[in-house]
C-alpha cells in the first residue's frame, strides 16, 4: 500500500466518523418533538429514526454531487485539504453537542472544506459561486420557509381540529407524529448522508481513483455513508434532543406534527434540487414557527437566540479550524505524518471532551 | 447592487421552485392530515350518539383525509427520488 493510498484510507475512515457524530448529533432533528410530545418511546424513537436514516441515504444522488464539484475546486483539492475540513467539521461538532447547541453539520463540513481549501490553495479553490448560491442562501431562505409554513401549518391544523373534545385529537396527532417523524428522518437520511458521500468522492477524485469530471458516486461510498450515519442516530444525541424538544417551546402532539411536516417537505423539496441544507436549522425554524403560529410568546427566544448565534458561527468556525487542521497537517509534510498525529490529537480532544461531559452527568433523559 | 449580484449567483428559479413546492406540501400535508383527525374525531363523538349517517360521513372524512395524507407523502419522495 502507497503513502497516498494510506491517506486515503484514513481520510474516509474520518469522513465515516464525522457521518457518524452528524448522524449522533442530529438525531434530534427527527425525533425530538416525537419524543417530548410521548408519540413515540425514546428508544424505539431512535431506533426509527437510525432505519430511516439509513434507507434515506440511498435515495438520492443530488447534494452529494453538489458538495463533490460546486463548492470547492475538485482539481485543487488534495487528500490533506479533505482531511483538514473534516477536522474542522468533527471539532465543531464536538463543541457544540458539548454545549448541547444543535447547529448544523452539514455547514460544518462545508466550512471545513472551504478552510481547509483556502488555506492550502487560496481563494481561487473556493467556488464563491457554489458556496453563496447552493449553500449560503439556500441556509438562509429553508429555515425561514420552514417557520412560515410551521407558523401557517399550525394555524390550520387548530382552525380544523380546535372545537374537538382534546382526547382524540390529541391521540390522533400523536399517530400523525409517528408517520411525520419517519418523513423527517427519511429526509434527513437523504440529505445529510449525501454531504458525507460527496466528501469521500472529493478524496477519491484527489487520490486519482475517480475522473474530475463526469464521476459517479461507487455503492461502497453510498452503503458506508448510509451505515455510518444510521449507526450515529442510532447512538443518539440526548443532549440535543432536549434543547430540541423542550427547551424552545412546551409542544403539543398537533405542533410536532406540522414542525416535522413542514421541515420534511422543505428538506426534501431542497434536496430534489440538490441544495445541501442543514436539517437542524430547518427543524429549528419549524419548531420556532409551530410555537409562533400558536402564540409568540410560547417560543423561548433566548434559547431561540443561542441557537441562531452558534448557526452564524458555525461556518466561520469550522473553517478557522479547518485552515488550522491543514496548517498543522503541513507541519510534517505532505506524507501519513501529519494526518496521523492531527488524529491523534483529534481523538484524545473528543476523549476529553466525552469523559468531561460525563462527568458533569449522564445527559440521557430517557425515560 | 447586491440584489444583482445574487441573481447571478443564485439559481433563483430553482429556489423559488423549492420553496413553492415547500410551502404547498408542507401545508398541504397538514391540512388533510388535519381533515383527517376530525373526521376520526367527529366519528367517534357521533357512534357514541348512535347518529349513523353522521359517523359514516365523518369515517369517511377520516378515510379521505388519510388517504391524501399516504398519496402527499409517496409523491413527496417519488418526486425527491426523480
Amino acid at each position: 500500500m502507497s503513502e497516498a493510498d494510506l491517506i486515503l484510507v484514513i481520510v474516509v475512515a474520518t469522513a465515516l466518523i464525522f457521518d457518524f457524530t452528524n448522524g449522533f448529533h442530529d438525531t434530534a432533528n427527527a425525533v425530538a418533538t416525537a419524543i417530548s410530545t410521548r408519540a413515540l418511546r425514546p428508544r424505539v424513537a431512535v431506533l426509527l429514526a437510525a432505519v430511516l436514516n439509513f434507507v434515506g441515504a440511498f435515495i438520492s444522488l443530488e447534494v452529494a454531487a453538489t458538495v463533490a464539484s460546486d463548492v470547492v475546486d475538485p482539481g485543487a483539492i488534495t487528500q490533506n485539504v479533505v482531511f483538514a475540513g473534516l477536522v474542522g467539521a468533527i471539532t465543531w461538532n464536538l463543541v457544540t453537542w458539548y454545549f448541547g447547541l444543535p447547529s448544523s453539520s452539514s455547514h460544518a463540513l462545508i466550512g471545513g472544506i472551504v478552510g481547509a481549501a483556502f488555506a492550502a490553495a487560496g481563494a481561487s479553490a473556493v467556488l464563491g459561486e457554489g458556496v453563496v448560491g447552493k449553500v449560503l442562501i439556500p441556509a438562509l431562505v429553508a429555515p425561514l420557509m420552514a417557520f412560515i409554513v410551521a407558523g401557517l401549518g399550525i394555524v390550520v391544523a387548530y382552525r380544523i381540529t380546535g372545537r374537538q373534545r382534546p382526547g382524540p385529537v390529541t391521540r390522533a396527532y400523536r399517530l400523525g407524529q409517528i408517520m411525520s417523524a419517519s418523513m423527517f428522518a427519511l429526509s434527513h437520511g437523504t440529505n445529510d448522508a449525501q454531504k458525507t458521500m460527496g466528501i469521500i468522492t472529493l478524496a477519491l477524485i484527489a487520490h486519482g481513483t475517480l475522473p474530475e469530471q463526469g464521476f459517479e458516486v461507487p455503492f461502497w461510498v453510498i452503503a458506508s455513508a448510509a451505515t455510518a450515519i444510521g449507526l450515529g442516530t442510532y447512538m443518539g444525541g440526548w443532549r440535543i434532543i432536549r434543547t430540541m424538544g423542550a427547551r424552545i417551546h412546551k409542544m403539543d402532539p398537533a405542533q410536532g406534527f406540522t414542525a416535522e411536516g413542514a421541515g420534511s417537505a422543505v428538506i426534501l423539496a431542497s434536496t430534489h434540487f440538490g441544495f445541501p441544507l442543514s436539517t437542524t436549522h430547518v427543524i429549528s425554524g419549524a419548531i420556532m414557527g409551530s410555537g409562533a403560529g400558536k402564540r409568540l410568546s410560547a417560543v423561548r427566544w433566548g434559547v431561540a437566540g443561542n441557537i441562531f448565534a452558534a448557526w452564524l458561527l458555525t461556518v466561520p468556525m469550522a473553517a478557522s479550524i479547518g485552515a488550522l487542521a491543514y496548517g498543522l497537517v503541513q507541519l510534517f509534510g505532505t506524507g501519513v505524518v501529519g494526518p496521523l498525529v492531527v488524529a491523534a490529537a483529534g481523538t484524545a480532544f473528543a476523549a476529553v471532551a466525552f469523559a468531561r461531559r460525563a462527568r458533569r452527568g449522564a445527559p440521557v433523559p430517557a425515560s | 447592487m447586491i440584489a444583482l449580484v445574487l441573481a447571478v449567483l443564485v439559481d433563483i428559479e430553482a429556489l423559488l421552485e423549492a420553496s413553492a413546492a415547500a410551502f404547498v406540501a408542507g401545508i398541504g400535508l397538514v391540512f388533510v392530515f388535519s381533515l383527517a383527525v376530525l373526521g376520526a374525531a367527529r366519528f367517534a363523538d357521533y357512534a357514541r350518539d348512535r347518529r349513523v349517517a353522521a359517523a359514516v360521513l365523518s369515517g369517511l372524512l377520516a378515510l379521505l383525509g388519510l388517504a391524501a395524507t399516504a398519496t402527499a407523502i409517496v409523491l413527496g419522495i417519488i418526486a425527491m427520488a426523480s
